[in-house]
């Protein structure tokens, strides 16, 4: 699996971003835009025109799968998308980088610079 | 309006991407609130148009690879699909810049200081009657020389017998004189560019011509 992943790696923030977005629940891409802009707390806001192309390119990998519209939706033009296993391994791997670099991090912070 | 932009835009788009995500793009923009909100999304879609056409999946759209189990293959460029897209871009791209040459070679050619590289020099009747008398001997003596006077071109040539020849006439006529064997006319200094017409002693005093014999 570790294989199989390492070459989506590392991810860029819009991708990091959409795959979270989808991690909990199948969105639409209006909502998806706006879990960005929870999750970065307004830092990071994602138009539609970059989200669309990164899910295209996901969806291209094999990352993100569609699942099409749904009539009962309030409106009918949206499609749905969900985060496939493939593309779960991958966000678990990134997220595992991402936990070692904040780890080295701090420990090269705490330590004192030695004196030359 | 901002609407229609972003419809123009979306429909710019890669038929693939705009079939695919065309609609959800729109419903994304009529559920904006705000011009502000608009405008930022237009500018979205129009760096996203640019990344279609120049970065898009279509573009680098490649051919199968023939791979060899446990050696590594690589793509080249020459096996990448060729597109209409891909020609039209060249298209365009090619207009733009043939556009921007000429454009810049019409700007140098009327600019002032081509124009006065251009100019023709015009040597005055003085400098050439300073010519000492055996070199000019020498020669023939038989093209005229230009000079101005209130706005009139005169014509001074050697004439066969030794009299100097003096043509002058005003703009609107023309006139042909036989004086020897040499036969000349006389234009006006509009007619030939880049002559100054000279003020001062008026038509009808004598002209102070060049001796050349």
């Amino acid at each position: 699996m570790k294989e199989e992943v390492s070459p989506f790696l590392p991810l860029s923030a819009a991708t990091l971003h959409i795959l979270l977005s989808l991690a909990g629940e199948q969105m639409h891409g209006y909502a998806i835009m706006q879990e960005v802009q929870r999750q970065s707390e307004g830092k990071y806001k994602l138009g539609p025109g970059t989200l669309y192309d990164n899910l295209q390119k996901l969806m291209d990998r094999g990352l993100v799968e569609e699942l099409g519209r749904r009539p009962e939706d309030e409106d009918p033009r949206r499609r749905y998308y969900k985060l496939s296993s493939l593309g779960r391994g991958v966000l678990t791997a990134e997220i595992a980088r991402l936990e070692d670099v904040v780890r080295e991090g701090k420990l090269r912070l705490q330590a004192k610079p030695r004196r030359a | 309006m901002f609407r229609h932009l972003y419809r123009f835009v979306i429909g710019a788009h890669p038929a693939s991407f705009r079939q695919r995500f065309g609609d959800e793009m729109l419903s994304i923009f009529d559920q904006s609130e705000g011009k502000l909100s608009r405008v930022g999304l237009l500018a979205d879609g129009v760096v996203s148009l640019l990344r279609q056409w120049a970065l898009g999946p279509d573009f680098q759209q490649e051919t199968a690879a023939s791979t060899v189990a446990g050696e590594p293959h690589f793509y080249t460029f020459e096996k990448e699909k060729l597109r209409a897209a891909t020609l039209l871009y060249g298209a365009v791209l090619s207009a733009l810049v043939l556009n921007g040459v000429c454009w810049t070679m019409g700007y140098a050619w009327n600019h002032p200081i081509y124009i006065a590289l251009r100019r023709p020099v015009i040597v005055p009747p003085m400098a050439w009657s300073s010519t000492p008398r055996s070199a000019r001997a020498e020669t023939t003596a038989v093209a005229p020389a230009l000079c101005t006077d209130q706005g009139r071109v005169i014509l001074m040539f050697n004439a066969p017998g030794g009299s100097n020849a003096s043509i002058a006439g005003n703009g609107n006529q023309k006139e042909n004189v036989t004086r020897g064997s040499l036969e000349s006319s006389v234009v006006p200094c509009a007619d030939i560019p880049h002559i100054p017409a000279q003020t001062g002693a008026p038509a009808s005093a004598p002209r102070k011509t060049a001796q050349r014999n």
